[in-house]
């Protein structure tokens, strides 16, 4: 190392990695024995190590540089500071959730996994988000990048004896070259104007620096998860495993929202153009994200959806941010940033909860189809109530840390549409307050039935009824994701004083934390527990002997099977049907029968919907470049001749310009 | 001595005034349509009626059926506490309008749960179409109050509301116009005439009855009870708004403006009954027509909060 | 922001179109059209108390005449052609009131723009060009979308009623000659169209004017 004087606690950040490298090594050496127990236990202890490191890390600066370059380029260089502090820590504590869940969960996919690939693909997944996080400089982040990217491609197509997997594998591949190149030429094009690879000597204020930092912002779209780039993410995050999908879900598009973070807001962009810009597509990519979340029957696929829901809802905020500041409002700035930072670690949290529940129910019912799930409230008590936590923490209702955040939101909004200058900033300010309530009611009506149908009422198929309970690590696992949203709610000023370091920094003034956040949620859920028991006790006392249990009320018709009840696509229809031209929505119905009209035998009912982007944009793009693809094919002619002749016009081409230049 | 006072007058008001107040929008719409009518205090009778009876329990449901009457009567009584629906309510906390529309929200949450946990097509079908009218609904009640907020700059509703509040003393047309969307809201949040019909069970007004369908003895004395305070806390908000676009109401003294929020809500009460008995119960597919006219009105009252800076 | 009487009324006229907007009923729509039109005749009284007398004259008559004697004449065919309804309409109800909102919303940021003939002292008029102006895009909304011939002439009427109000707000006072020939016109105009529509049911079985394309070579 650099004779840089380190501290001891960064000593703990890098044994974290090196534990994890050795795991992976360890993994590739194993190959097939399932040690799923010994390499949860390395995942954990490394989370472990990590977030110990953080602790002594806290508050200060610290950087460091190797001796080792990549390419001749740049050397591996880090720094660790509040705001990735934050962000590493969401890392250790969605890792530590998954090394608990991992052994349960793993044991169910028997055969169809290779342990050795899966696991050396965990831990250098876990591995190089943790480097991305933490590297200053552009080479040091774009090895890890692309670490993260392949690692988290082979996770995906972990079970690749299923079509769907490798074909989300490829999609997810192709949207992750297309974000790494749009990368690679945001920071060639930084270097060539500032003549330093490191993100400190960057800064973006300047004019020229308006279309690096657009290409930066579309590669990390991208990733991220944005409208109209987000396609690939229905398709990759249900097909991975679930402790993968909650680590892709929960962490690896917050770390392409911290990279945004970092490089722009605090690169000092402020380039209105680019912020109005993000707002536009982060309000479509939320109003679209929870839409169509809500129309999905795979439970995973619900989910994935959601996440592009809530991202819209990060970058809102962040542009938002950049905008208040070149608007000379910098405390607002300040709560703006503040709501998305609190937003993505809210979100890593519960989203990576949801999703393990969405597993721990995979390998109970050996289904995510909504259509076949129920009547789980008996058999799954505990996955049902951490996921019941979760929904409520997603759907921002109080006193959870998902309607602290929200609310830090809705209070930026509802300030700028009083203290913007202009009458337009004014009338965006409060018609964003409409759409985010707008969005507030889609995702509670997505929430109540990711939760009602897939848990409650009666079993639609055998094998809801034959369910068991998840294993003692898996409930444990959501059980501290659900305990970090509860505490993650109750002590909002605590941790937006954790932030006012990286909010100082964001709009060049000193932030005072301590106002933002009014909300007394310890007294509202104390309240509130004290009223609920109030209402058992005096009211729901002695229910004894004159409390029947019964069946549902049938109208007479003797006890119904579960084929009345209400289904998801039921559930959604009415919204669907006022969102119909957008979803391309329609009902098929067919009745058979011999007298069909009065005696109806088979009644057969498929919905119908037209993914639009699919339809309308990537297809006809992806048609376009093949068709490209088919011209380019003439230059290929197979005469020896011919290629002579296109060498010797490049040497023609080439001489020339080595000439004028 | 006085804030005891206050405070016990308003506990009873708490106590007995919701089942009251549905038994005079019933009495006024029976007064309509020529009948004499129960009398108004027959729905606390009928609460005091389920406090006696036994109750049955479908052996369907969980924990989320039997202990979402509990939760939704604690988050009414808070938000009966926080909101200002009438001007002699004592001050507890300061009520953020988010916060506000946010414990609504959960309460919603848990209805549709509890009636989705029961398995039966009833609860399957007003849960979904509860949700459904929520999201049309939601941005009218938010841009309402927030439109106030603007004009007063402030969230905390217990502010705006209040009569010492200068910033919003001389806006006639901006309380009335917000006034008139909270109350279309509020026809539609607590499933009244025209969006649909309190008193029966049938397919064609499947939204709150047949969420509630389960419930029976005490956990129905619990659930009506919550639905009737947040039927008085919605209109008396309404109440509050149209009371404060009269002029000379900013003139009273204090005890006669408190006196006149009670009379603004009975009035508003007594409106809603006659709504009642004027207005038929509209087709599922017209009903997003009808809560346009909602929305109308909080699009309207946002117009008027961002030119009133500008001034005339 | 305090308004005066005049101003509400007017405002109000524009509101009234912006609910006409969000219902296809033909009889609730001539009901609003009708309310507006008072309104707009209440203006006009409240405008000749101020300026010149003859608009009290002017007032009446478009009381009388287009607030309720058109009405009631459109709603007299409309039952003879058994029309209840605009079923069809190229952009939903609800959708073109919210539009009607927006545009009410650009009407107020394009009447800073307009030279202000009157004075502060004669009532601002800045508000009466925000809700005329907001008048004739409603007019323009419903002729665009609405399909069957009654509402073409009720959004006519509208954009009548549009420029009438922009004249009475941005001027003193149109003469009495030229009021009287504008509504003479209106008057003859929507008695002709009524009992054309008459024929044009009795020929084509139909009012619906996206089917009349025959116009053309």
């Amino acid at each position: 190392m650099a004779g840089v004087l380190i501290p001891h606690s960064v000593y703990l950040l890098w044994s974290a990695f090196g534990v994890w490298g050795a795991g992976a090594a360890g993994a590739v050496l194993t190959g097939q024995k399932q040690y799923h127990k010994l390499y949860s236990g390395v995942l954990l202890s490394g989370c472990l190590l990590l977030l110990g490191g953080l602790i002594g890390c806290w508050p200060a600066n610290t950087s460091w540089t190797s001796d080792f370059v990549f390419f001749g380029l740049a050397p591996l260089a880090g720094r660790v500071d509040p705001l990735a502090s934050v962000f590493l820590a969401l890392l250790a504590v969605s890792g530590s959730a998954v090394a608990l869940f991992s052994p349960g969960y793993l044991a169910h996919l028997g055969q169809r996994l290779h342990p050795g690939f899966y696991w050396a693909c965990l831990f250098l997944f876990m591995l190089s988000m943790g480097q991305v996080i933490l590297s200053a400089n552009a080479i040091t982040f774009l090895v890890f990048w692309e670490i993260m990217a392949v690692s988290s491609v082979l996770l995906v197509a972990t079970d690749h004896a299923r079509h769907s997997a490798r074909l989300s594998a490829l999609i997810y591949m192709g949207a992750t070259r297309i974000s790494t190149a749009l990368l690679v030429g945001g920071f060639l094009w930084l270097n060539y104007l500032s003549g330093s690879w490191r993100f400190s000597d960057w800064h973006l204020s300047s004019a020229a620096a308006l279309w690096p930092a657009a290409l930066l912002f579309l590669g990390l779209c991208i990733k991220a998860g944005i409208w109209p780039f987000h396609v690939w993410l229905p398709y990759a995050h249900p097909e991975a495993p679930a402790p993968v999908s909650a680590l892709m879900s929960g962490v690896m598009v917050k770390v392409a929202l911290y990279a945004m973070v970092r490089l722009i807001v605090l690169g000092g962009s402020g380039s209105q153009i680019l912020a109005y810009a993000a707002l536009c597509l982060a309000t479509v990519s939320a109003v679209w994200g929870v839409l169509f979340a809500l129309m999905e029957r795979d439970l995973k696929r619900l989910l994935a959806h959601s996440t592009v829901e809530n991202v819209g809802l990060i970058l809102m905020a962040t542009a938002l941010s950049v905008l208040l500041r070149a608007a000379h409002l910098p405390e607002l700035a300040a709560l703006s940033l503040a709501a998305a930072l609190f937003h993505a670690l809210n979100h890593g949290t519960f989203k990576s909860l949801l999703f393990l529940g969405a597993g721990a129910l995979d390998s109970s019912t050996h289904t995510r189809d909504l259509s076949f799930l129920g009547g789980l409230a008996r058999n799954m008590p505990w996955t049902m109530a951490c996921f019941f936590t979760g929904a409520v923490a997603i759907c921002a209702l109080p006193p959870l840390n998902g309607f602290a955040s929200k609310w830090l939101l809705y209070q930026t909004l509802f300030h700028t549409a009083f203290q913007a200058a202009t009458t337009p900033e004014r009338a965006i300010a409060l018609g964003l307050v409409g759409v985010l309530s707008l969005v507030g009611a889609l995702s509670l009506a997505c929430f109540a039935k990711a939760v009602g149908i897939a848990f409650l009422g009666k079993p639609r198929s055998d094998a809801a009824a034959r369910a068991h309970e998840a294993s003692a690590g898996m409930i444990a696992a959501q059980a501290l994701l659900a305990g970090c949203c509860l505490g993650l709610g109750l002590l909002v000023p605590q941790i937006l004083e954790c932030l006012a370091p990286v909010l100082s920094e964001a709009v060049a003034e000193p932030v005072v934390t301590a106002g933002f956040f009014t909300i007394p949620q310890l007294v509202i859920l104390a309240a509130g527990v004290a009223l609920f028991g109030l209402a058992r006790s005096v009211v729901l006392r002695a229910q004894g002997p004159s409390l029947r249990s019964y069946v549902t009320w049938e109208c007479g018709y003797g006890d119904l099977p579960a084929r009345t009840e209400e289904t998801g696509s039921s559930f959604s229809q009415p919204i669907a049907s006022i969102f119909a031209p957008l979803l391309q929505y329609n009902v098929w119905t067919e009745i058979k029968g011999k007298d069909k009209r009065h005696f109806p035998e088979v009644i057969e009912v498929k919905v119908l919907m037209v993914p639009f982007l699919e339809r309308h944009l990537y297809q006809p793009a992806v048609a376009a470049f093949e068709e490209m693809s088919k011209a380019l094919v003439r230059v290929q002619t197979g005469s020896i001749h011919l290629y002579l002749l296109y060498v010797f016009l490049t040497l023609l081409v080439l001489v020339w310009v080595g000439v004028r230049l | 001595m006085t804030e005891f006072f206050r405070w016990l007058v308003f506990l009873m008001f708490v106590v007995l005034a919701p089942p009251v107040s549905v038994g005079i929008i019933r009495k006024v719409k029976a007064r309509l349509q020529n009948r004499i009518g129960a009398s108004i205090f027959q729905p606390l009778f009928d609460l005091l009626k389920f406090y006696s009876k036994g109750e049955t329990v479908s052996e369907v449901t969980s924990w989320i059926f039997r202990s979402s009457a509990g939760i939704n009567f604690a988050l009414v009584l808070i938000i009966a506490l926080l909101v200002p629906w009438v001007q002699f309510k004592p001050h507890v906390a300061s009520a953020d309008i988010f916060l506000v529309i946010y414990l609504f929200a959960f309460m919603r949450m848990m209805t549709v749960l509890a009636a989705l946990d029961a398995g039966s097509a009833f609860g399957g079908f007003g849960a979904s179409r509860e949700v459904t009218l929520a999201l049309l609904i939601e941005p009218a009640l938010v841009l309402c109050l927030a439109s106030l907020g603007v004009v007063s700059r402030t969230s905390d509703l217990e502010q705006i509301f209040s009569f010492a509040n200068l910033a919003l003393s001389n806006q006639p047309g901006l309380w009335l116009l917000a006034g008139s969307g909270l109350f279309l809201t509020s026809l539609v949040e607590l499933s009244r005439m025209p969006v649909d019909d309190p008193t029966t069970h049938l397919e064609l007004t499947m939204v709150h009855e047949a969420m509630i369908l389960e419930n029976s003895g005490r956990n129905l004395l619990l659930v009506e009870y919550t639905h009737a305070l947040k039927l008085l806390v919605l209109f008396g908000l309404s109440a509050q708004c149209f009371l404060h676009a009269i002029a000379p109401v900013w003139q009273l003294p204090a005890v006669l403006i408190s006196a006149a929020s009670g009379g603004a809500v009975l009035i508003t009460l007594a409106l809603v009954g006659v709504q009642e008995g004027l207005s038929v119960k509209l087709r599922w597919t017209r009903l997003p027509e009808f809560i346009a006219y909602a929305v109308t009105m909080a699009l309207l009252s946002v117009l008027v909060a961002i030119a009133g800076r500008l001034g005339s | 922001m305090t308004l005066s009487i005049y101003e509400l009324a007017v405002l109000s006229a524009s509101i009234l179109a912006i609910f006409l907007l969000g219902t296809t009923y033909i009889r609730t729509n001539l009901g609003f059209y009708s309310a507006q039109t008072m309104a707009i005749a209440a203006a006009t009284m409240l405008a000749g108390s101020q300026r010149e007398p003859h608009l009290y004259v002017i007032a009446l008559i478009i009381l009388l005449l287009k607030a309720v004697g058109i009405p009631v004449f459109l709603i007299w065919i409309a039952d003879r052609i058994d029309a209840q309804t605009d079923a069809g309409t190229y952009l939903p109800a609800p959708l073109s009131m919210h539009l009607g909102i927006l545009l009410l919303g650009a009407s107020y940021i394009l009447s800073s723009e307009l030279p202000m003939m009157l004075g502060h002292g004669q009532g601002s008029s800045r508000i009466g060009a925000t809700a005329a102006m907001s008048l004739l895009f409603s007019g323009i909304l419903v002729m665009l979308t609405r399909r069957i011939a009654i509402s073409q002439i009720i959004g006519f009427l509208m954009i009548e009623n549009g420029i009438y109000l922009f004249a009475l707000t941005q001027t003193h006072g149109m003469p009495m000659m030229v009021e009287m020939g504008i509504l003479l016109d209106v008057l003859v105009g929507v008695m002709i169209a009524g009992l054309l529509l008459f024929r044009i049911k009795k020929s084509f079985e139909h009012i619906d004017a996206s089917q009349l394309t025959q116009l053309k070579d």
